[in-house]
């Protein structure tokens, strides 16, 4: 189990390395001076130079990336100058709404996701298992941002259950604000969790110790239930975890669209103004909450699954 | 090329029989569902083509007489707040965005299959690097990515068309190396060892047709992924620029009138989610007809 | 004179595939009696594994049990509704598998499966079924069970597993004991420890065995009764001894010659086969469904309906030729092997 740990932690740590390596490059590979573009050319070569000296872009390549990879890990992300207040305040401001609405989808996507694949693999190949598939289908070729829109007009505008724009915190708010969204942006993982989740159980359903645990007269509730999903969640975690980028980039959009004040919407704006230091913190912190990610959910499989913590691998 | 043609040139006529057979009943077996599925995206990929001939106004023929006027005979999508026809615009993007797609779909599939099958195919120090390169490319978040690159480049397509590649390979390269990793000790790949082939025909001829199949239908879900970020991008603002008509900016014009004006936001919507069914119902009708025939 | 435990008649399971109708059990009928050790033998393809898994009804799809009775204590199984069939199965009935590994669940400690079963269908308290569960581990010969309840599947050796998975069967004592090849996996060692547990169980709780096995040593040793199986049907049936000495039916004389003796050791001789292959399932040949390969086949069994004839107490064969050693009737040519 340890080595299985360390082993994990270290292969995590060496992807971080080279996320900060791609996203240093973000701004040595801006064609013309970073600075001058953000600071809209009027400034004065004064100015320019105080600010090149500050974001340390003088120095050579070499001690820059020093600079930054230390920086970043102490999490001194600087001060964005575009928006006059240092980075780590305002990512820490927003951070909580892009999370709620990332893990209110991740919740949604599995409490619609797996009763239907329980469903859908009971009975495959009839029709409720078609229709289901057909279901996943339509989600999956939907556009994030249009499914928004179109949950916004009717929910929202026609039938004005749910407001449309704007986020307010605690369990009330979210439930109230990020409702609409979060179905936006979990469905199409919905559809991703059905697949997964019911080829898996279809392949354990047909395993003998399925059969046996029937044929000891356990209910059938408890037979899929309990032994036939335990050995499924292992899938189903991975394809979560391995979702979780396409979560945040889908939050980038919905958040534009619901206007929701979170690190989606502030990207955007990043990219809107120029601000390429904001926008290297934030895609580094997006890479690594994948990086980070992933490797909870391999700590998890690892704790429910015996074979793969004695295995080693 | 076939795992057949491993006995030597002197098979070619049986070679040759064997594959057309093997052609013919694949289009034979293609369930009900790939048939539509491949029916849908041709007639697609036809209306984006032929956009500039079918379409019955043009992309930005302004009519401030009929602003905001809903779906008729006339404009079978309605028309926008300038008086644009909302039919002509959807089908000059989808001219637009279907191009684009190909360009960083196709592409990226071959360099990445060939990459993943050498790292799978050599193993050791070369896989070990590709490997992380590959995992390191995967972690990122594709839009964020996407994004990023738009930011360093400027809005409008050349920003998807160097940002969404660089990462698109990655997938593919993992895919064609744990399937190479596979393929790598079956018998017919051992034969090419025994008969001394080159390790460049071997993985060429032999391990790249093989690795293509689950490439090519993994491709069919990958198109709809990166139609959806096109259309995604443009909505944010950040991709084809006007008056450039792309679907996901003719959404977002729709946005502010989309309780009075639905149709703006709705109808192309539509067209986006059929082309995604019609990928869908391809991809699903050709992974389930492979997995028949061999059942059989 | 009461049911007895379990009666099988006329039992028919197809299945339908692309390629049509597949007959996996043409008509299998027998009886176990209560505390008997029964046997069912066949080779492969034979049908006995799904006459043994129609007894609890679990047939998976794309099967079906297609016509039959079976009884157990005088019930109707068949008819059974959900409720009563689930009862049945925790119950009165136990099954265990061929390969101990792929029939137990790699996820859960051994442990957990027993006190699962336990607590589900005796509806012990959580401290009672562990309690009980280790002293199930005990009788059937675990060593040190309280530890080894705390591990996982993969942890145990084959014989131990099966003896698990004998433990998880007959956790709630059952009357009837399904055994499909659980000795097959095991070597030859190990087997004779599992038939030991069984006969144990069979003589110490009066738990009847019907033992499904393709190798006739392993149901001489414990079985009381044999029934021989073929081509979908039940061939002959009898006293295991009875069946040893004097077999009525071509089949299972084949059978018998064909095992290797330890006295030929050292000797090159040929081991006697029967010509030819299994029944193509597919197909329904009329007449006898061993015809083709029998040595001492006649022109009628080519019309003869396939049924159990008694030919001395307790003992009876399908075969219509009787008695088919008689010295006046040649050996037809062994040609009639063409399938």
């Amino acid at each position: 189990m340890l080595s299985y740990l360390i082993r994990r932690v270290v292969l995590a740590l060496v992807v971080l390395f080279g996320l900060l390596v791609a996203t240093f490059f973000i701004i040595h590979l801006v064609p013309g001076d970073p600075v001058e573009i953000v600071l809209g050319g009027h400034a004065s070569p004064a100015q320019v130079a105080r600010v090149r000296h500050e974001l340390g872009l003088d120095r050579p390549l070499l001690s820059q990336f020093w600079l930054y990879v230390s920086r970043m890990v102490q999490g001194h992300f600087g001060t964005s100058f575009t928006l006059d207040s240092p980075v780590g305040q305002i990512i820490g401001q927003r951070l909580g709404a892009s999370a709620a609405l990332i893990g209110y989808g991740m919740l949604l996507s599995v409490l619609l996701g797996v009763p239907l694949a329980i469903v859908a693999a009971l009975r495959p190949n009839r029709w409720m298992d078609k229709s289901i598939r057909v279901g996943t289908t339509l989600t999956f070729a939907m556009p994030a941002f249009w499914l928004g829109l179109m949950l916004a007009l009717i929910f929202g505008l026609e039938l004005g259950w749910l407001p449309v724009a704007g986020y307010s915190g605690g369990v009330g708010g979210i439930l109230r604000t990020l409702t609409l969204p979060a179905l936006a942006l979990g469905l199409a993982l919905t559809g991703v969790v059905v697949r997964t989740l019911r080829s898996s159980l279809l392949e354990v359903l047909q395993t003998e110790y399925i059969e046996a645990a029937r044929s000891r007269g356990l209910s059938e509730l408890r037979v899929v239930g309990k032994h036939a999903l335990r050995n499924s969640v292992m899938n189903t975690l991975t394809i979560l975890s391995v979702n979780v980028g396409f979560l945040i980039g889908g939050t980038v959009v919905i958040e534009q669209v619901f206007q929701i004040p979170g690190l989606g919407s502030l990207l955007v704006e990043a990219v809107e103004k120029r601000d390429y230091q904001l926008v290297q913190t934030l895609a580094l912190l997006a890479g690594s909450a994948v990086v980070l990610a992933s490797l909870a959910a391999d700590l998890v499989q690892a704790t429910l699954d015996p074979r793969v913590r004695l295995a080693g691998r | 090329m076939s795992a057949i043609d491993v006995f030597g040139e002197s098979s070619a006529p049986v070679t040759v029989a064997l594959e057309t057979r093997r052609r013919q009943g694949v289009l034979r077996r293609m369930p009900l569902e790939a048939k539509i599925g491949a029916a849908i995206l041709i007639v697609l990929f036809l209306a984006g083509v032929l956009a500039p001939v079918i379409a019955p106004y043009g992309q930005n023929q302004l009519d401030f007489a009929n602003i905001f006027s809903a779906p008729s005979g006339n404009h079978l999508f309605g028309t926008d707040g300038a008086g644009r026809d909302v039919f002509s615009r959807t089908l000059y993007a989808l001219r637009l965005d279907l191009g684009v797609v190909l360009a960083v779909t196709y592409p990226p599939l071959i360099v990445g299959v060939l990459v993943g099958a050498v790292a799978g195919y050599f193993g050791g120090l070369i896989d070990a690097v590709i490997a992380r390169i590959i995992d390191t490319m995967i972690a990122f978040p594709f839009m964020v990515l996407v994004i990023a690159v738009i930011a360093i480049v400027g809005p409008g397509i050349k920003g998807v068309l160097i940002g969404v590649p660089i990462v698109a390979w990655a997938l593919y390269a993992r895919l064609a190396r744990s399937e190479m990793l596979v393929l790598r000790e079956q018998q017919f790949m051992l034969a090419t060892i025994a008969l001394g082939y080159t390790r460049r025909r071997a993985i060429l001829r032999h391990a790249v047709p093989n690795l293509l199949r689950s490439s090519l239908i993994y491709s069919t879900l990958d198109m709809v992924v990166n139609l959806l970020l096109l259309a995604s991008l443009a909505y944010l603002g950040l991709g084809a620029q006007p008056p450039n008509a792309e679907l996901g900016s003719i959404i977002a014009d729709g946005q502010s009138t989309l309780l009075s004006a639905w149709w703006i936001a709705t109808l192309p919507g539509l067209v986006v989610v059929l082309f995604g069914v019609g990928a869908g119902l391809l991809g699903d009708g050709i992974s389930d007809g492979r997995l028949r025939g061999r059942l059989q | 004179m009461s049911p007895p435990l379990l009666r099988i008649e006329g039992l028919q399971v197809e299945f339908d595939t692309p390629h049509g109708q597949v007959a996996g059990v043409r008509d299998a009928g027998l009886v176990v009696e209560a505390g008997e050790i029964v046997g069912l033998v066949g080779e492969t393809g034979s049908g006995k594994t799904l006459a043994c898994r129609s007894v609890m009804r679990l047939i998976p799809y794309p099967g079906r049990i297609a016509a039959g009775r079976i009884e157990f204590e005088g019930r109707d199984v068949l008819r059974m509704s959900p409720r009563e069939l689930r009862e049945f199965r925790a119950h009165d009935v136990g099954m265990i598998y061929q390969d101990p590994f792929s029939s137990l669940n790699p996820v859960f400690r051994i442990g957990h499966q027993l006190t699962e079963t336990l607590r589900a269908n005796l509806g012990l308290g959580k401290a009672e079924a562990r309690a009980r569960a280790v002293a199930l581990l005990r009788d059937v010969g675990i060593p040190d069970p309280e530890r080894r309840a705390l591990s996982y599947p993969h942890e145990f050796s084959g014989g131990m597993r099966q003896r698990v998975m004998i433990a998880l069967a007959t956790a709630s004592n059952p009357r009837l004991l399904l055994a499909d090849e659980p000795t097959t996996a095991l070597d030859v060692t190990t087997q004779a420890q599992i038939l030991a547990l069984l006969k144990r169980l069979n003589s110490e709780h009066g738990m009847g065995v019907l033992l499904v096995s393709h190798d006739f040593g392993v149901i001489a040793q414990v079985c009381d009764r044999v029934a021989v199986m073929y081509g979908g049907h039940i061939v002959e049936t009898g006293p295991v001894e009875a069946i040893y000495t004097s077999a009525e039916h071509p089949y299972t004389c084949g059978l018998l010659e064909s095992i290797p003796r330890i006295e030929s050791a050292g000797q090159s001789t040929r081991l006697p086969v029967i010509d030819g292959v299994p029944p193509d399932p597919t197909e329904r040949l009329p007449g006898c469904v061993f015809k083709p390969r029998c040595p001492y086949a006649q022109p009628d069994c080519d019309t003869v309906t396939m049924a159990l004839e008694p030919v001395a107490p307790g003992h009876a064969t399908a075969c219509p030729v009787r008695p088919f050693r008689a010295a006046n009737r040649t050996r037809s040519s062994r040609t009639g092997a063409q399938v």
